[in-house]
């Protein structure tokens, strides 16, 4: 599970790519400073953990968890469950403003009740109530402006 | 305290605005997942119709109820309700398999309540006092306060040197997202004018902290941990509670004190106070060996100490306008939007404001144990929601909470960001405490700088050219210094032991 070769290297890939694109900002005028300045140190401080953490010492190591969970279960399936849930996400990132909150919420959250085992009743009947819930309380009470989309010919 | 502070304080709309976060502070806390800051968060929309003092009465009594409220669900499932509550989280869950739930929790209920206490009545004797060397400091000062503030985050992190840094360097990096501030030139931004504010703080928070512990337990999948049939009675637990407070009473005062200190540092909060005691207390305890197996020593000491760190929290805020925590930072937010600048002129220009905010703390103390009390009797009705019904409620809450702060879809953008970034840095060991602090104290370290560097043109010695700032400029590379060397120790200790030296926590 932890792979410090593989997070140093990233590491050391990100900072470069922010330095690069650092370098490219301009200068504040008379001084040797600018924009820049700040992401460079940013970029330059990933690099060197990135390199301390990745090719630091050759022995392999674990790194301490500060993780407060049970140990974790290995397979495919437990990986595979992290995954689904922000491609449930991304997917209500992208209908969130063309299906509308109701829509969009009761199915991120029924997809997500699906995801953590729940049968297909349940989490309709989950989903259902906390959509109405969220929205009593976002849109009716603290007057956020969650989009309608689709339902916006019913919208009050 | 004057007079007119007290009637506003116990006015009928102060107590009750107090009442209800006392309640809701207490749900959040115990829920799994929803932290104090995102409390804190979400209840940001409400005090835009609230008068500013109500308001920061409704922030301390939301934040000293959830602190100790995630106790209940770090006690009864092993989960930290908030990161405060992780120190001690193995003692707590273990002492309530072997069915001492509620006594367990009692114990922490009132360490809290002491603990915030002495934390407020710090926070009343020194803020004034430093308040009055604060009025002389410049933008060289403040940038010094808040590298070390970002200094100590790393200093008082419990992950390896290397991995703390890469975290408060990947938070530098998002602080630097949106238009600079020296010349207003876009940053990382790739064209995305809702970037140019860069990644709003509450959003990141959220994704950090809530979707990422999401994340995590859907990986770990639906083995839920049936609550302890057996549980004490009311009267028992609260003997048993007051025998263990009574014999543990100078590890309260010792953490309480220690909290209210660490919390007082601009970039150390609650959970790094509970850590740090923690960590205290099982260096001088008798037991040294009993830690972590389900002892309640480190208990009174965490427990102590998070609440207290909270009123610490706050003397940086107040004195500087340097947030000591998340949700200070939040809470410098509001007053500013009320039209009010925290730093030292706040003690001369509106006292009332001071004055109430040490009531708000005083009161919602102690409101804080019928509430608890409450809690802890109930617990075992909370846990048994599954948490294939709550993580469905507590992914949706995320996701709107962080919606109705920018009122756009890059919330939600956000939040799946650094909840994979944060997900990812948790799997891998690295700590997330360097990285919040280095999106919050970040833009604060370059605004100051860009600020002296005008007003020096380009002289880096005017940094120590002013006696105070020459002082805390020294202090930060002491610092560096110190952090440098135990990165070299580290390394060369993994050289020579490669996997076992590792494994031990590195606390200083």
């Amino acid at each position: 599970m932890c792979n410090d070769r593989l997070s140093g290297s990233l590491l050391v890939l990100f900072g470069a790519l922010v330095l690069w694109r650092a370098s490219t900002f301009p200068s504040l005028a008379g001084l040797e400073y600018g924009p820049g300045l700040f992401p460079s140190i940013a970029a330059i401080g990933l690099i060197v953990c990135g390199a301390l953490i990745g090719f630091g010492s050759r022995g392999r190591r674990k790194a301490p968890s500060t993780s407060t969970m049970p140990p974790q279960q290995t397979g495919w399936r437990m990986a595979a469950r992290p995954m689904a849930l922000l491609i449930v996400i991304l997917g209500y990132g992208l209908l969130l403003d063309l299906l509308g909150f109701h829509i969009a919420s009761f199915m991120a959250v029924s997809a997500t009740a699906l995801i953590f085992g729940m049968r297909a009743g349940g989490a309709v009947l989950l989903a259902l109530p906390l959509v109405i819930g969220v929205h009593l309380l976002f849109y009716s009470l603290l007057r956020v402006p969650l989009p309608w989309g689709l339902l916006t010919p019913m919208a009050w | 305290m004057s007079a007119s502070t007290l009637t506003s304080l116990f006015s009928p709309a102060s107590l009750t605005v107090i009442a209800a976060c006392t309640l809701y502070g207490t749900f959040i806390g115990a829920m799994p997942g929803l932290t104090a800051t995102m409390a804190v968060a979400l209840l940001v929309p409400f005090t835009y119709f609230m008068d500013p003092l109500i308001a920061i009465s409704a922030i301390v009594a939301t934040t000293t109820t959830a602190i100790f409220a995630g106790d209940v669900p770090g006690t009864l499932m092993r989960i930290p309700g908030t990161p405060a509550s992780a120190a001690y989280v193995e003692d707590a869950y273990r002492l309530s398999r072997a069915g001492r739930s509620r006594s367990t929790l009692m114990v922490s209920l009132f360490a809290a309540c002491i603990g915030g206490l002495v934390g407020v009545a710090l926070l009343a004797l020194i803020a004034p006092q430093l308040a009055r060397v604060a009025v002389q400091f410049s933008s060289f000062e403040t940038f010094w306060l808040a590298c070390l503030g970002l200094s100590c985050a790393v200093l008082t992190s419990n992950g390896s040197v290397a991995k703390s840094f890469s975290s408060l360097f990947l938070g530098l990096f998002i602080a630097t997202i949106g238009i600079d501030v020296a010349v207003g030139h876009p940053r990382f931004t790739f064209g995305n004018y809702e970037l140019f504010d860069g990644i709003s703080f509450i959003p990141a928070i959220i994704g950090l902290f809530a979707l990422s512990e999401i994340l995590r337990s859907a990986q770990i999948g639906h083995r839920d941990q049936p609550a302890n049939a057996v549980q004490e009675s009311f009267s028992k637990a609260l003997h048993e509670a007051a025998l263990v407070l009574r014999r543990f009473k100078r590890n309260i005062a010792r953490s309480s004190v220690l909290g209210t200190l660490i919390g007082a540092l601009p970039g150390a909060g609650a959970d790094i106070a509970a850590w740090i005691c923690y960590a205290i207390s099982r260096r001088f305890s008798r037991h040294p060996e009993r830690y972590g197996t389900g002892y309640i020593e480190g208990v009174t000491d965490g427990g102590s100490a998070n609440n207290a760190a909270i009123g610490g929290a706050w003397t940086p805020a107040l004195v500087f306008g340097i947030p000591g925590d998340s949700v200070t930072a939040i809470a410098i937010g509001i007053l500013l939007l009320n039209g009010m600048s925290p730093g030292p002129q706040i003690f001369t220009e509106s006292p009332e404001l001071v004055h109430t905010l040490y009531g708000a703390f005083a009161l919602s103390n102690l409101a804080m144990i019928p509430a608890g009390l409450l809690v802890i009797m109930a617990s075992s009705q909370v846990v048994r929601i599954p948490r294939r019904v709550l993580m469905p409620c507590v992914l949706l809450f995320s996701l709107v909470g962080a919606y109705a702060i920018t009122n756009s879809v890059i919330a939600i953008w956000t939040v799946l960001a650094l909840g994979a970034l944060g997900y990812a840095m948790e799997a891998n060991g690295f700590p997330l405490a360097p990285a919040i602090l280095g999106i919050v104290l970040g833009t604060i370290v370059e605004e100051n700088f860009m600020t002296s560097m005008m007003k020096a043109q380009g002289d880096l010695l005017a940094f120590f050219d002013r006696p105070w700032a020459a002082a805390l400029g020294t202090l930060t590379l002491l610092l560096w210094a110190l952090l440098l060397t135990r990165g070299i120790y580290e390394s060369v200790q993994r050289r020579r032991y490669p996997s076992p030296s590792s494994e031990t926590e590195t606390y200083p």
